[in-house]
């Protein structure tokens, strides 16, 4: 996440209250900051209210922001907490969950199994909304943005051993849940 | 064939693939980047010091705020701003009896600085806080229980008012 020259004049036009710079620096970032909003909240209008208090803040800061951290990762700060400030939408989780892993586990030919892979994902959605704020906003920024480990530690504000386990955790969760079901069935 | 993880990690990357931001977005944020900025901070924080004043002048507001069946105001908040308060909250969303608490939790939710007054009497108690938008502004209710009363005291970024809630529930707050 290297500042380009681009993004610098125009941060430097923003500190300087140019109106015409921030809506440059809107049309450079609205779908990233959009992007991690509606995945994170799942919903098109909690969408629109994340990132419009993620770019407000970000108006009103602007000024502050010295470069000691990369422009993105100060940016990806914004969009994560506005995002942890909303509230979190209850849903049922458990029989989602069975659902899915109970998919994940069913055996069968190829033409079955994409049957089945394609019944999945329509749960997943569900899945990943009711993973905890920290582990979902975690694979949000993952396998939205591609964040490598390093970006991720930088944002979130802590080392990569605890991006690294904590991904692994939200993947060996649903793993463990597929081998209980397994034992189940098997025994 | 894919492995379960692998086929997970794919779908992940599909299913949380980027998109674009709607069209009207700008207009939106726009919209309240003029106001906000047209705002005078010294109108924002009048009401709240105002409030605060009133806090420190005695038990004027507790007293206020225990008197049953009057709805006060120390500032202007209208009408429908109080019915979504009082009756369109389901519960606290920070339960704590410790100011300093409230005051830190409404400062990182809400944005906004709250000296959070004390109960003064031993049998009354701070119960909680709630943050709702009324107009697009964000209120903070902190509830407050008295004697075998309940009471609320809303401060938002532009207004400020006490109000009596006639319920028996917090949980109708």
């Amino acid at each position: 996440m290297v500042l380009e020259e681009t993004d610098k004049s125009v941060i430097e036009a923003c500190q300087r209250g140019e109106s015409d710079a921030f809506r440059a620096l809107f049309e450079r970032y609205k779908d990233k900051v959009y992007t991690v909003a509606l995945r994170y909240s799942g919903d098109p209008h909690m969408a629109q209210d994340i990132a419009q208090e993620t770019f407000l803040k970000l108006f009103a800061s602007i000024a502050t922001f010295r470069g000691a951290s990369s422009f993105e990762s100060w940016l990806y700060r914004l969009v994560v907490n506005a995002c942890f400030d909303q509230k979190r939408k209850t849903r049922r989780i458990m029989p989602l969950i069975e659902d899915f892993l109970e998919l994940m586990h069913a055996p069968g030919g190829s033409a079955l199994d994409d049957l089945l892979r394609a019944e999945m994902s329509g749960h997943l959605r569900s899945v990943i909304d009711d993973l905890p704020p920290e582990q979902r906003i975690l694979v949000v920024l993952r396998y939205s943005q591609g964040l490598s480990y390093e970006e991720l530690a930088d944002v979130l504000g802590c080392s990569t051993g605890t991006i690294a386990s904590r991904l692994n955790r939200v993947h060996t969760v649903l793993e463990r849940r597929l081998n209980r079901l397994a034992r189940r069935k098997n025994g | 064939m894919d492995s379960p993880r692998q086929w997970l990690e794919m779908e992940l990357t599909r299913q949380l693939r980027p998109v674009s931001a709607p069209e009207f977005l700008w207009n939106r944020i726009h919209e309240k980047h003029s106001v906000r900025g047209a705002l005078p901070t010294g109108w924002v924080l009048w009401p709240v010091l105002a409030l605060l004043m009133i806090f420190a002048s005695g038990d004027l507001v507790w007293q206020m705020a225990r008197s049953r069946g009057t709805l006060r105001h120390l500032a202007q908040v209208s009408g429908r701003q109080l019915r979504i308060v009082t009756s369109a909250t389901p519960a606290c969303d920070f339960w704590s009896s410790d100011p300093e608490e409230i005051r830190n939790w409404v400062k990182t939710k809400g944005n906004m600085d709250v000296d959070v007054p004390a109960p003064r009497a031993g049998n009354d108690s701070l119960v909680g806080v709630k943050l709702v938008r009324a107009h697009g502004k964000m209120v903070a209710a902190m509830a407050y229980r008295a004697g075998d009363g309940e009471g609320a005291l809303l401060v938002s970024d532009l207004h400020a008012a006490c109000l009596t809630c006639h319920v028996k529930a917090l949980g109708q707050m």
